[in-house]
């Protein structure tokens, strides 16, 4: 058996504990600490004596001192203890024994039960004081700062209650009696004193009553019993039952050892304790009135009077098994010990309790309803719940669970409450999804549903208790979105990136490859199983590549690398040897730089692409043309030349011959000019074209493109407009060919004649060169096409005056190599203005 | 007809109707022309003849046009002036790779053709 340490156990056992605390300072030997301690609690009972008859003496403001300690703050409790006990305790203890009790006070928020006893401020062993800790439901209770000051300890009064009844039970000695008469005495000799001793007596009545509700809340039976005689002087409920005294007090309990064999002669509980000793605590059968054994934690302690001699004991029993029904259903098996005291003030102490549930309720950081059936109308709610569920500015209270909630919302409650009430057992639903509610679109509670037990001529209730949990629910929901959005995207990324047939890239800030797409390892020839190794690959080794012209890219100029330096490489050519292919692959790689959200850069891509066939055929078709080109104009060489020779000699043929044979070498001058301009493309391609700049003035060679235009057309007019001369550094042949090429334009869709305006202007940084003609326009569904090669907008329509479609393309090819751009804005029906930009070889201020 | 000490112009080209146009032409002109049909009978003709203009056309079977321009800068005394006829898209620089003096980018007109060969025969 595990003997029960009196220290670790919590209520009742403590008293006993600090009880026992002197009874070994006697064993010891310790006459005189005995003796001390001894006197010590009668010393408090007269101190008490003395206080209570000096307050009756005194103004009424001292009383309202002793009443504002039995409900007022804390800070009060120990200046007016103290001023109960002084002398007979060290101020200092009293305090810090204060501060243990307060703090366990503290801890009490959890407990939900009735009142709670806490051990005595101080004395050897009864409670001197006994402290219903409550929180004052006016202040918040901090969640995470517990403030001593926040709690209210109530009911100091119970100590002086403790030993007044003490002191009327059991001491019988002279001066108390004469004391009591004295103040008895005195209440009555003055009209003022006498209403003081009423409220005095009221008080003390009302303190007993509650000492007895505490008293009677204990689980363990508390009872002293008056030795030798072996009558109850005062018990607990819970000890009556046990003991049960016959009428005249005498305990008709008896104890045997757990064995069930009688207790050996004078080591009975009462016996030891008579003689100074102390019992226990052991664990005993106690064989009831009814002959029922019970097993029970005894012990038992001495109590001596002023002059050490024990004439009471005090018997302690801790129950191991639920206990009984009362085989006496009388609230006070005692009576016999207490006849001429008023009967409890029951209404009083239900009250109290009450009170502080209610208070308890108020302040918990939760909801808390109770809802009666069949309607399931709420009679009760705290704050909080209040505040979880209220509409603004209403009480649920009175309310039905329809009234308050949503109909969907309310249908779920109610289905909960009926499976509750039938199966009396509690419901836990998490994340209930209740209304919206306060501007939030769903609310989540966590919430209980419990049983009330069914008492008869009462409605069926339940306990709603509930916290809102919203935030928590929107942030996980938050969560999960985030990480289903992150999951999907990083699948589509890995699917774009896998099936890319340009070669990914990826290298982090010290140059090492951290990622290759499939299009990548086969560019480098690296197979499946590469891709594991890919952390490890410095970018030094991997990417081999070299210049168009041979030599080796350095590590420093590589894209990549450049990239790490802040720079976006756009579309560098490189030749790289491939594994795979066999054979050296011509690249053109765009790399950029990745940053962080701070714009750090934490590493590069590049997207590489092959562009090896791309090359090859554009160089075998850049091969055909020049070759059909070629080809054609000897041809033309001969019908041009033929046709000339015959026409030096016109004057000698006949008219009409004459006319077929300008028709002739039209024709093959259009021819030559066709195959001319076919000879102009790979020319033009942009990394084959060298551009030879000079000084021109546009506005210069605009006018002599215009008076040339003029000569050759006679239908159409031209308006040229510039302000002064706008200087650019280009290759004026080029540049002419543009300008030509639009007004060949602008004449050639305008058929029915017209004026062409031709206008240089300047802006801050580049000239702009417009032409504008009242032609045909161009159909805007075929505006996005104008630009590309062998394009013709008007192909196949009636306005389709031919030429291969390349002037546009080849223009704005010319203009783009000059850093410049083209632009135009047509209408169909109305006409076009084509437009093209050039950098100012200096610009304007 | 214009007299005909105006100078000798041997015209090479492997096409037979541009060969004819230019001794047409040009023997209009009062200059006597000479024909080669290739730049090997270019070479023979030369062996006898001392032109004071040719006129080449580039691209030729057998020996192309540059390839009689390095035999013939290298195997010959006597050099006349040459002017390459190309269907070449950048004449200009063909011409001055060659070291010919002039070039007449083909389809040329008859009086550049004219023109020309005055201009190195003044």
């Amino acid at each position: 058996m595990t003997p029960i340490s009196p220290l670790a156990s919590s209520g009742s056992n403590r008293l006993l504990s600090l009880f026992l605390e002197i009874q070994r300072v006697a064993l010891e030997g310790d006459v005189d600490g005995c003796l001390s301690l001894g006197c010590t609690l009668w010393a408090s009972v007269l101190n008490f004596q003395r206080a209570w008859a000096g307050l009756m003496d005194e103004t009424g403001e001292k009383l309202t001192t002793l009443v504002s300690v039995s409900s007022g703050t804390v800070e009060r409790l120990p200046a007016s203890t103290s001023n109960l006990t002084r002398g007979s305790a060290s101020h200092l203890a009293l305090e810090e024994r204060n501060a243990v009790f307060l703090r366990e006070a503290l801890e009490w928020r959890n407990v939900t039960a009735g009142p709670v006893i806490v051990a005595p401020a101080y004395g050897p062993f009864l409670p001197k004081a006994i402290l219903v800790g409550e929180w004052n439901g006016e202040s918040e209770p901090e969640e995470d700062q517990l403030d001593l000051a926040t709690l209210v300890a109530r009911d100091v009064g119970f100590a002086v209650s403790a030993a007044r009844r003490l002191t009327e039970r059991a001491a019988t000695t002279a001066v108390l009696e004469q004391k009591v008469r004295d103040l008895e005495q005195r209440v009555v000799t003055t009209e003022r004193n006498r209403r003081l001793a009423e409220e005095a007596g009221q008080l003390m009545r009302r303190t007993t009553n509650r000492l007895h509700v505490a008293l009677d809340q204990l689980p363990e039976g508390l009872a002293v019993i008056s030795v030798p005689r072996g009558s109850l002087v005062l018990s607990n409920p819970s000890a009556g039952r046990v003991l049960a005294p016959d009428r005249a007090g005498t305990i008709r309990a008896t104890f045997l050892n757990v064995n069930g064999l009688p207790l050996a002669p004078g080591q009975s509980p009462l016996e030891k304790a008579s003689r100074g000793e102390l019992f226990g605590p052991e664990r005993v059968l106690v064989v009831t009135k009814s002959g029922r054994r019970r097993p029970i934690t005894l012990s038992a302690a001495p109590i001596p009077d002023a002059n050490s001699h024990v004439r009471e004991v005090l018997l302690v029993l801790q129950y191991e098994d639920e206990p009984t029904h009362p085989e006496e259903p009388t609230r006070k098996p005692a009576a016999v010990a207490e006849p001429d005291t008023a009967p409890p003030d029951i209404v009083s102490a239900g009250h109290q309790q009450s009170q502080i549930s209610r208070l308890l309720l108020e302040a918990a950081p939760f909801g808390v309803a109770l809802v009666t059936s069949p309607e399931y109308r709420f009679q009760m709610a705290n704050q909080y719940f209040h505040v979880l569920a209220a509409p603004p500015g209403l009480s649920v209270v009175g309310r039905t669970v329809a009234d308050i909630f949503p109909p969907t919302v309310a249908v779920e409650i109610a289905a909960i409450l009926d499976e509750v009430l039938r199966s009396r057992d509690r419901v836990t639903v998490h994340e209930q999804s209740m209304a919206a509610s306060r501007g939030r679109d769903r609310v989540y509670w966590d919430v209980e549903y419990v049983p009330l037990p069914p008492a008869t001529g009462q409605m069926d209730g339940v306990l709603v208790i509930a916290s809102d949990v919203t935030e928590r629910v929107t942030s996980r929901q938050q969560i999960d979105e985030v990480a289903s959005l992150a999951v999907r995207k990083a699948a589509e990324f890995e699917g774009v990136l896998e099936n890319m047939t340009d070669a990914v890239f990826v290298c982090d800030s010290r140059g090492y490859i951290k990622l290759i797409n499939e299009a990548g390892k086969q560019m480098l020839g690296l197979g499946r199983l590469a891709s594991s190794n890919v952390g490890g690959i410095s970018l030094r080794k991997a990417l081999r590549t070299r210049h168009p012209d041979g030599s080796l890219i350095e590590y420093d100029e590589q894209p990549l690398k450049r990239a790490l330096k802040g720079e976006r490489v756009l579309l560098e050519d490189g030749i790289i040897y491939s594994q795979v292919a066999g054979k050296e692959l011509l690249i053109r790689t765009s790399a950029a730089p990745i940053r962080d959200e701070g714009g750090w850069i934490i590493g590069s891509v590049a997207v590489v692409r092959d562009v090896s066939a791309l090359v090859d055929l554009d160089r075998l078709k850049d091969q055909f043309i020049t070759v059909a080109a070629h080809e054609l104009r000897t041809p033309v060489t001969i019908i041009k030349g033929y046709s000339q020779l015959m026409l030096r000699n016109a004057d000698k043929l006949p008219a009409d011959l004459a006319r077929m044979l300008e028709a002739i070498s039209r024709g093959a001058t259009r021819i030559d000019d066709v195959v001319n301009d076919i000879l102009k493309v790979p020319e033009l391609r942009p990394r084959g074209l060298v551009v030879e700049v000079e000084d021109v003035d546009l506005a210069e060679m605009a006018r002599l493109a215009g008076r040339r235009f003029e000569a050759t057309s006679e239908k159409h007019q031209i308006l040229v407009q510039t302000d002064g001369p706008v200087t650019c550094k280009v290759d004026r042949m080029k540049v002419e060919q543009v300008l030509e090429n639009l007004l060949e334009n602008a004449a050639k869709y305008s058929p029915e004649g017209g004026i062409i305006e031709l206008s240089v202007t300047s802006e801050p940084e580049r000239a702009i060169v417009s032409v504008r003609d009242a032609g045909v326009g161009i159909p805007s569904h075929k505006q996005d096409q104008l630009f590309e090669r062998f394009y013709s907008a008007h192909t196949g329509t009636t306005h389709d005056y031919g030429g291969l479609g390349l002037g546009l393309y080849l223009s704005r090819e010319i203009v783009t190599n000059h850093g410049g751009e083209m632009w135009f804005e047509s209408e169909e029906g109305i006409g076009s203005c084509f437009h093209f930009s050039l950098p100012l070889a200096v610009a304007n201020g | 007809m214009a007299d005909r000490k105006a100078g000798i112009v041997l015209v090479v080209d492997d096409e037979k109707d541009v060969l004819d146009l230019a001794v047409i032409v040009l023997g209009g002109e009062g200059f006597r022309v000479e024909k080669a049909a290739s730049g090997s009978a270019a070479l023979d003709v030369l062996k006898t003849l001392k032109p004071d203009l040719i006129l080449l056309d580039l691209k030729m079977p057998g020996i192309t046009g540059s390839e009689f321009m390095s035999l013939y800068q290298a195997n010959y005394t006597h050099h006349a002036p040459v002017v390459l006829m190309t269907a070449s898209p950048r004449p200009e620089a063909e011409a001055a790779e060659l070291g010919a003096c002039d070039w007449l980018a083909k389809p040329f007109d008859l009086d550049d053709l004219i023109d020309t060969v005055h201009e190195h025969l003044g």
